[in-house]
C-alpha cells in the first residue's frame, strides 16, 4: 500500500509541473485563443533568470524569484503585444508563430549561457527527511514540491473568482465581444494573461530541477511540455481547473502505468510515451474539448 | 481563385514558359556533376527530398487552411518502411520507395478520418500527437532496428549503384513529377475546392463541395508524399535511427517545425513557394551545420518574421516589393487591385 | 511565373556563392597523398552532443581542444600544428552521419577523434571504414567497437561488459550484496551493461532480482525505483547518462530505496553530484583513468593543461574533460610516432605499435595489427562531498 501511496506521490509533483504548464496554456488559450507552444521555453527562460540571478549575479533566493517573475511578466505582456496581436484572430498562425518563438528562445538561452548544463544546480532550500505517518514514510520533499502547485494554482483561482481582474479575465475567455460592451479593457486583459502565462510557465521551470535532481539545461522542459498538452487537452482546453486537473491526473496515470506495465511490454515500443500520445490522439479524436471542457458541436 | 500577380505574370509568358522550365532542369541536373559528396548530402539530396515532402504539406496547410505538426512521422513510415524493406527483404529501391509511400498513405487515411472534426489548434495537436507516437515507436521496437538503427544499402537499379550524388537525379526526377501532378491539382478542379474549403467550409458545402471526402484527400496526398520523401531520405542518407525521438530533428518535432517552416516561408498559397522554402530551409541548415542550434533559431525567426511581415512568403516578394515599391510617393499603378 | 524561378535560381547561385559552401572540387592544396594535412597543418574531425538531452559530454571536445593548443604552443607535431573541428549532432546518430560525412568529404579532415554515443557510432561505422577514416576515441564502451574487429576504429574507453564485471564483483564481493537490481537506459548501452551483470551475477554468486528499464525522454523514475525497492535489492547497478542517472539517485533516495547504488562511469559527473546535493553521497561508480584530483603526474599535467589552455566553465576538471585530454593525448602521440611523412595508413600502423603506453593520462594502452580493444579495467570510485574518492584498486576482470 505504501507503494501506491508513494507512486501517487511522485506522480503528483511531476503532475503538478504538468499542472503549472497546462494552467499557463489554458489561461492563454481562453483569453487570446492562442496555443501557445512556445510555453515550455518560457519555463527555461524563467529557471535560467533565477539560476543566473542567484549564481552569477549573487542574488538571494527570494528577490531572485520576485526578479524572475516580474522579468517574466514582462517578456509575456512583450510577446503577445508585438507579435500575437498583429496576427489578429488567425488561429492556425498564432500556433505557428508560438513554434517559431519556443525554437527561438530555446535558441537564445543557448547562445547566451551554453548547452552544457551549468556546473551548480539551481536548488531550492527543500527540507531533508521524511515523513512518518503510520506505516507510510514519505520524502518531506516531495510533499513539499507537491504542495508548492496546489498552492500556486489554489492562488490563481481564488483570483480568479473573486477579484476584479479575474473577473474580467473569465468574461473575456467566455466572449471578448461581450466583455468590450461592458467596457473591460479587452487587450489590457490579453496582455495580463500572457504575463501570468509565462509566471506560471517559470514557476514549472524553477521546480524541475529539485523534482528531477537534474542540473538545468536548454532543453529540459520538453520532455514534460508534450504531457503538460496532453493532460491540457484531456481536463479541457476551456476549463482552467479541468486543465489543471488534467495535468496532475496524467502525472499520476503516467507513473501508475510505468509501474504496473511488465518490462517485456516495453520492448515492443509501447512505453508509457506512446500510451500518452495515444491518448491524446483518442481523447482529440472523440471528445477535442476534454473531459471538463465544454462540448462544441461543430458539425463537419 | 484570385489571379495572384505572380501568375498573372505566368501568363504574360505564354511560349517561353516550357522553354524556361527545361533550361532550368538542365541546370540543375548538371549539378550531381560539379559537386563533392559532401554538398550533395548536405544541401541537394535534401533540398530535393523535402521540395517533396514541402509539395504534399502545401497542399493541406496552404490549400486547405489544417496546420499539421505530424509530417515527420508519415516521413519516419515512408523511411522506415522503404529500410526496412530494402534491407531485410531486398527490395529495389524503385519498389521500395512507391510501396512506402502507400504504406504510409495508408496511415493518412487512418489518421484522416478520425481528425475530419477537429479545427485548428485540436487538428494540429491530434497531427503533433500522432507524429510523436510514431517517432516513439520507431524509435525503441526492437523490428525498427531499435537504437541501433537501420543501415540501408546504396540503392540499385540493374548493375549501377546510385550514390548520395548521383542519386539526386532520382530526387530531381521525382521532385519534377510530383511538381506538375501537385500544380495541376491546386489549379484544377480539386484545387479550387480546396481554396473553397479553406476560404469558408460552410459556403463551400452550400456549393455542393463534398467537405469530409476533399479534406481526406488532401491530408492522405499529403502523407503519400511525406512517405515518398522518407523514403528517398533513407537511400540517400544510409542510416535510420528515430531514437531520441522527441527532439531528433529527423523524424521529431524540430522536424515537423522545420516542415511547416518550408511551407510558410516558401508561401502558402504557392506550389512553386513550397520548392523555395524546401530549398531555403535547407540552405540554412546546410550553412549553418556547425551550429545547428542557430540555424533553428533563425528558420523559427523566419517563421515570425513571415507570418508577420510577408505573409505571401518567398513566393510572394515580388508582389511584396512592387507594391512597396508602388506605394512610394509620386508612382501610379493602374490596375494594382489588391496588390 | 518567371520571376519566381528567377529569384529561385537567385537563391540558388547566393546559397552556392555563401561562405563555406565548397566548390565544385578541383585541386586542393596538399602536402601528403591524404587529405587534411598541409606541410604546417593538421586538420581533426569530432561529432559531439553539445545541445541535447547529452549536452553535458559537449566538453570533451573542449578538453580536446585545449591539448592541441598547449602542443601548438610548444612546436607541434613533426613541425605540424592541430587543428580541432568540433561539429554539434546533438546525441542524434542521423546528425552525426551528417556531421561526418561533411567533416570527411567537405572540410576534408585527416582522421576523427572522438565521436560520441554508441548508436552514434555505429551510424558511422560503415562510411568512415568505406573512406578509410582513421577515428580514435569513439566515445562509447560498447564493446562493438572492438569485436568484431574494426580496422579504422581506435577506442580507448573501457567497455560497458567490462564496468558490468567490475561493478557487480565490487557488490558482491565488497559490499556483500546477495540481491542486485539493474537500471539501465533502454538501448544498447543500457543492454550490454544488463548483460553483462546478469552473466557476471551467477558466475558470483549472487541473484539479480530485477532489472529497469528507462527511456531518455521520461521524467519520471519513480516507478523504476519502486519496483527495485520492492524487489528488496541490496544494491543497484546503474547504467545512464547523467541526467537520468541523477534523476533517479535523487528518487531512489527519496522514497527510501537506501541500497548502495553503483554506476558506470558515463554519470560520473560533478555537476550531478552537485544537483542531487546529500542525496549524491556515498554513490560507488567505476572508472578507468585516474582521478581528476590524483598527484599522479599526468594528472597534474592534465590540470595544467586545462588551466592554461582552457576556461572553468568550458572545460571544468572532471571524468568528461580527463576523457578528452586523455584521447587528445593518445591521438598526438599516434601522429607522433608516423613521423613527418603522415598518411591515414602511417598513422594507423603507428597506433598499432602502442605496447603497453602510458604516456597519456590512461592506463596501459596496447594496440596491434589484429586488436584495438581499448582499456580493458577499470576501478571502483566513491562520490564524497562533490568529488570522487577511490575505493578499490585497479582490477582487470576475466
Amino acid at each position: 500500500m505504501n507503494d501506491l501511496v508513494q507512486v501517487v506521490l511522485s506522480g503528483l509533483v511531476t503532475g503538478g509541473i504538468y499542472a503549472l504548464l497546462a494552467a499557463g496554456l489554458t489561461l492563454i488559450f481562453q483569453v487570446s485563443g492562442v496555443v501557445n507552444f512556445a510555453q515550455g521555453a518560457l519555463a527555461a527562460v524563467g529557471a535560467y533568470t533565477c539560476w543566473s540571478l542567484e549564481n552569477q549575479h549573487g542574488v538571494a533566493l527570494a528577490p531572485a524569484l520576485a526578479v524572475t517573475a516580474a522579468g517574466l511578466f514582462l517578456l509575456g505582456c512583450l510577446l503577445q503585444a508585438v507579435i500575437l496581436r498583429r496576427l489578429g484572430g488567425d488561429l492556425a498562425s498564432s500556433v505557428i508563430v508560438t513554434l517559431g518563438l519556443l525554437i527561438v528562445l530555446e535558441g537564445g538561452i543557448g547562445i547566451v549561457f551554453g548547452y552544457s548544463p551549468p556546473t551548480t544546480p539551481l536548488s531550492l532550500p527543500l527540507p531533508d527527511g521524511q515523513f512518518n505517518l503510520g506505516d507510510w514514510s514519505l520524502s518531506l520533499q516531495e510533499l513539499v514540491l507537491a504542495a508548492l502547485p496546489i498552492i500556486l494554482l489554489g492562488a490563481l483561482f481564488l483570483g480568479l473568482r473573486y477579484t476584479r481582474v479575474g473577473t474580467a479575465v473569465r468574461a473575456v475567455s467566455q466572449s471578448a465581444r461581450g466583455a468590450r460592451l461592458v467596457g473591460i479593457p479587452v487587450d489590457r486583459v490579453r496582455l495580463a494573461a500572457w504575463g501570468v502565462g509565462a509566471i506560471l510557465a517559470g514557476a514549472a521551470g524553477i521546480l524541475i530541477p529539485s523534482a528531477s535532481t537534474a542540473p538545468i539545461s536548454p532543453g529540459m522542459v520538453e520532455p514534460y511540455l508534450l504531457s503538460a498538452f496532453t493532460g491540457a487537452v484531456l481536463g479541457g482546453l476551456d476549463s482552467l481547473p479541468g486543465a489543471a486537473a488534467g495535468g496532475w491526473g496524467l502525472g499520476i496515470l503516467q507513473n501508475l502505468v510505468s509501474y504496473y506495465t511488465p518490462t517485456q511490454v516495453t520492448s515492443w515500443g509501447v512505453g508509457k510515451d506512446a500510451v500518452i500520445f495515444a491518448l491524446l490522439l483518442a481523447v482529440l479524436m472523440a471528445r477535442p474539448t476534454g473531459i471538463f471542457g465544454t462540448a462544441v458541436q461543430r458539425r463537419v | 481563385m484570385n489571379p495572384s500577380p505572380n501568375s498573372l505574370a505566368l501568363a504574360r509568358l505564354g511560349v517561353w514558359r516550357p522553354a524556361a522550365v527545361a533550361a532550368a532542369v538542365a541546370a540543375l541536373a548538371c549539378l550531381p556533376l560539379i559537386s563533392t559528396t559532401s554538398f550533395a548530402v548536405g544541401f541537394l539530396d535534401p533540398a530535393g527530398t523535402y521540395a517533396i515532402l514541402a509539395l504534399g504539406l502545401n497542399l493541406l496547410i496552404g490549400g486547405t487552411g489544417q496546420f499539421s505538426l505530424g509530417h515527420a512521422g508519415f516521413f519516419a513510415i515512408g523511411a522506415f518502411t522503404a529500410g526496412i524493406l530494402s534491407s531485410n527483404d531486398a527490395w529495389p529501391f524503385w519498389l521500395a520507395i512507391p510501396a512506402a509511400g502507400v504504406i504510409a498513405g495508408l496511415f493518412g487515411v487512418a489518421l484522416g478520418l478520425p481528425t475530419l472534426r477537429l479545427i485548428g489548434p485540436y487538428f494540429s495537436m491530434a497531427t503533433l500527437g500522432f507524429g510523436l507516437l510514431v517517432a516513439e515507436i520507431l524509435g525503441t521496437a526492437s523490428w525498427a532496428g531499435g537504437r541501433t538503427g537501420i543501415t540501408v544499402n546504396y540503392p540499385q537499379a540493374g548493375s549501377y549503384t546510385f550514390d548520395e550524388l548521383s542519386f539526386f537525379w532520382v530526387i530531381l526526377g521525382a521532385a519534377i513529377i510530383t511538381y506538375f501532378l501537385v500544380w495541376n491539382l491546386r489549379h484544377g478542379a480539386t484545387g479550387r475546392a480546396f481554396v473553397a474549403l479553406r476560404e469558408s467550409d460552410f459556403a463551400a458545402r452550400a456549393c455542393g463541395v463534398h467537405l469530409a471526402g476533399y479534406r481526406v484527400l488532401a491530408f492522405v496526398i499529403s502523407a503519400v508524399l511525406a512517405g515518398i520523401a522518407g523514403a528517398l531520405f533513407a537511400n540517400w542518407n544510409g542510416f535510420l535511427d528515430a531514437s531520441n525521438s522527441v527532439t531528433s530533428s529527423t523524424f521529431g518535432l524540430p522536424a515537423s517545425v522545420a516542415f511547416v517552416a518550408m511551407v510558410v516561408v516558401g508561401g502558402l498559397d504557392s506550389t512553386f513557394g513550397s520548392i523555395l522554402g524546401a530549398v531555403f530551409i535547407s540552405a540554412v541548415q546546410y550553412w549553418l551545420q556547425d551550429r545547428p542550434e542557430l540555424a533553428e533559431t533563425l528558420y523559427g525567426a523566419c517563421i515570425v518574421a513571415v507570418l508577420l511581415w510577408a505573409r505571401g512568403g518567398l513566393a510572394g516578394l515580388p508582389a511584396l516589393t512592387r507594391a512597396a515599391w508602388g506605394n512610394l510617393p509620386g508612382r501610379v499603378h493602374a490596375g494594382d487591385a489588391h496588390g | 511565373m518567371r520571376r519566381t524561378k528567377a529569384l529561385a535560381a537567385v537563391l540558388t547561385l547566393g546559397a552556392l556563392s555563401l561562405p563555406g559552401v565548397p566548390r565544385p572540387s578541383g585541386a586542393e592544396a596538399r602536402q601528403s597523398s591524404d587529405p587534411g594535412v598541409t606541410s604546417s597543418q593538421i586538420l581533426v574531425g569530432a561529432s559531439l552532443p553539445e545541445s541535447g538531452p547529452a549536452g553535458a559530454y559537449g566538453v570533451i571536445g573542449g578538453a580536446e581542444n585545449a591539448y592541441f593548443q598547449y602542443v601548438n604552443a610548444h612546436g607541434g607535431v613533426n613541425g605540424r600544428k592541430l587543428t580541432l573541428l568540433v561539429q554539434d549532432d546533438g546525441y542524434d546518430p542521423s546528425r552525426t552521419l551528417v556531421n561526418v560525412k561533411n567533416l570527411v568529404l567537405s572540410r576534408n579532415v585527416f582522421a576523427l577523434l572522438s565521436v560520441l554515443g554508441t548508436a552514434n557510432n555505429q551510424a558511422v561505422i560503415p562510411f568512415i571504414t568505406r573512406q578509410r577514416v582513421p577515428l580514435v576515441y569513439p566515445a562509447t564502451g560498447s564493446s562493438l567497437m572492438a569485436k568484431p574487429f574494426q580496422p579504422y576504429l581506435f577506442p580507448i574507453q573501457v567497455t560497458y561488459t567490462v564496468e558490468g564485471k567490475v561493478l557487480t564483483d565490487y557488490a558482491a564481493k565488497v559490499l556483500h550484496a546477495k540481491r542486485i537490481g539493474v537500471f539501465y537506459q533502454n538501448d544498447d548501452f543500457g543492454g550490454e551493461g544488463l548483460a553483462a551483470v546478469t552473466a557476471r551475477a551467477k558466475q558470483d554468486g549472487v541473484t539479480l532480482v530485477d532489472s529497469e528499464p528507462y527511456q531518455i525522454t521520461d521524467t519520471d523514475l519513480s516507478a523504476q525505483a519502486l519496483k527495485l525497492k520492492r524487489a528488496r535489492v541490496d544494491a543497484v547497478i546503474i547504467f545512464a547518462i547523467p541526467s537520468p542517472a541523477g534523476t533517479f539517485i535523487g528518487t531512489a533516495r527519496r522514497i527510501g530505496l537506501n541500497a548502495p547504488l553503483l554506476s558506470s562511469s558515463v554519470a560520473a559527473q560533478p555537476a550531478l553530484l552537485q544537483a542531487l546535493g546529500p542525496a549524491g553521497e556515498g554513490v560507488y561508480f567505476s572508472n578507468f583513468a585516474p582521478l581528476p584530483d590524483s598527484r599522479l603526474p599526468s594528472v597534474a599535467f592534465y590540470r595544467e593543461v586545462l588551466k592554461d589552455y582552457g576556461t572553468p566553465t568550458t572545460t571544468p576538471v572532471g571524468p568528461f574533460t580527463e576523457a578528452g585530454v586523455g584521447a587528445a593525448e593518445v591521438f598526438v602521440e599516434g601522429i607522433r610516432r608516423a613521423g613527418r611523412n603522415l598518411t591515414r595508413q602511417g598513422f594507423i600502423h603507428a597506433l598499432e605499435t602502442f605496447r603497453d603506453y602510458t604516456g597519456s593520462l590512461y592506463p596501459k594502452l596496447t594496440y596491434t595489427a589484429s586488436d584495438h580493444s581499448g582499456v580493458q579495467g577499470a576501478y571502483v570510485m566513491r562520490s564524497h562531498h562533490g568529488t570522487f574518492v577511490q575505493v578499490a584498486p585497479f582490477e582487470y576482470p576475466s
